[in-house]
């Protein structure tokens, strides 16, 4: 991410440590469901509609990652704004299973029931 | 009549889509769990967009890997009722090429007008299964054409915070 911050927090919404653990937990999963859908070679038979599907695959998996990028923000951002700087470890697109951001020693994910 | 494609691999498009939906719809009930924890300890809701960014997400995934499931169901419930007519016709001396019931090639010993009738009947049975499949097609092409731009929008907003 660049130094822009569209994402703006709301004052006194920072550093809750659930908030962090749910924003990160959700910033993977999105992550995750976008490659997971570009995976899928479906074959509808029909060549115009097959290219709509085509498109509409890519589209979803690019609002996927959008979704991924926009809870990366806002991670960051509680995690900041707590004064407490968000430590990142993994970004969108590296290798997953790890955790991303940790504003504080309890605010790592907590045991997910990640589903895929 | 189109081609029938695979509808195993449009099958699981559409459970994965399915499958993703209630994944966001889980996410989005984890966030909401913790900002109403929140918003009673006095803190502010810090997720409300994100929230309603993965929700309609999820309401567009749901849509199209519905319209999947139902195409396929409905494309492998046409291939059962065309094999039945199939074997039908083969019992006038008529075969079943794609979308057209027709005279198999060579002398038959079934009356000509008998002949022509179960053609008839059978032909207009076979545009039953053609037409249905060709609706549920017509289905998924709206959906993808009403999908695509809200997802777009649901991706510019991410990007642009709004």
């Amino acid at each position: 991410m660049t130094g822009f911050r569209p994402h703006s927090t709301p004052a006194g919404a920072a550093g809750d440590p659930a908030t962090l653990r749910a924003l990160d937990r959700s910033r993977r999963l999105t992550a995750d469901l976008a490659d997971q859908l570009l995976t899928h070679l479906p074959d509808l038979g029909d060549i115009g509609t097959q290219r709509a599907l085509d498109s509409w695959v890519e589209q979803a998996a690019d609002t996927l990652r959008a979704l991924s990028e926009a809870l990366e923000e806002r991670l960051i951002d509680v995690g900041s704004a707590a004064g407490v700087p968000a430590r990142t470890t993994q970004r969108t697109g590296a290798p997953r299973g790890t955790s991303v951001v940790s504003a504080s020693p309890s605010a790592g994910p907590g045991p997910g029931r990640e589903r895929t | 009549m189109t081609r029938i494609g695979d509808p195993g691999s449009t099958s699981a498009l559409g459970g994965a889509l399915r499958q993703q939906a209630i994944t966001l719809a889980d996410l989005v009930a984890d966030l909401a769990q913790v900002a109403h924890r929140a918003e009673r300890a006095g803190r502010p809701d810090a997720t409300a967009r994100e929230r309603e960014l993965l929700e309609r997400t999820a309401r567009e995934l749901d849509a199209v890997g519905a319209a999947l499931q139902s195409y396929t169901a409905t494309v492998l419930a046409g291939a059962a009722r065309t094999r039945e007519l199939a074997t039908e016709a083969a019992r006038a001396d008529l075969v079943v090429d794609a979308s057209l019931v027709l005279e198999a090639p060579g002398p038959s010993r079934v009356d000509p007008t008998v002949r022509l009738r179960a053609r008839e009947r059978l032909q207009e049975l076979l545009n039953r299964v053609t037409a249905a499949e060709g609706k549920e097609l017509g289905r998924i092409a709206r959906e993808l054409e009403r999908s695509g731009p809200a997802l777009a929008t649901v991706s510019e907003r991410s990007r642009l915070g709004s």
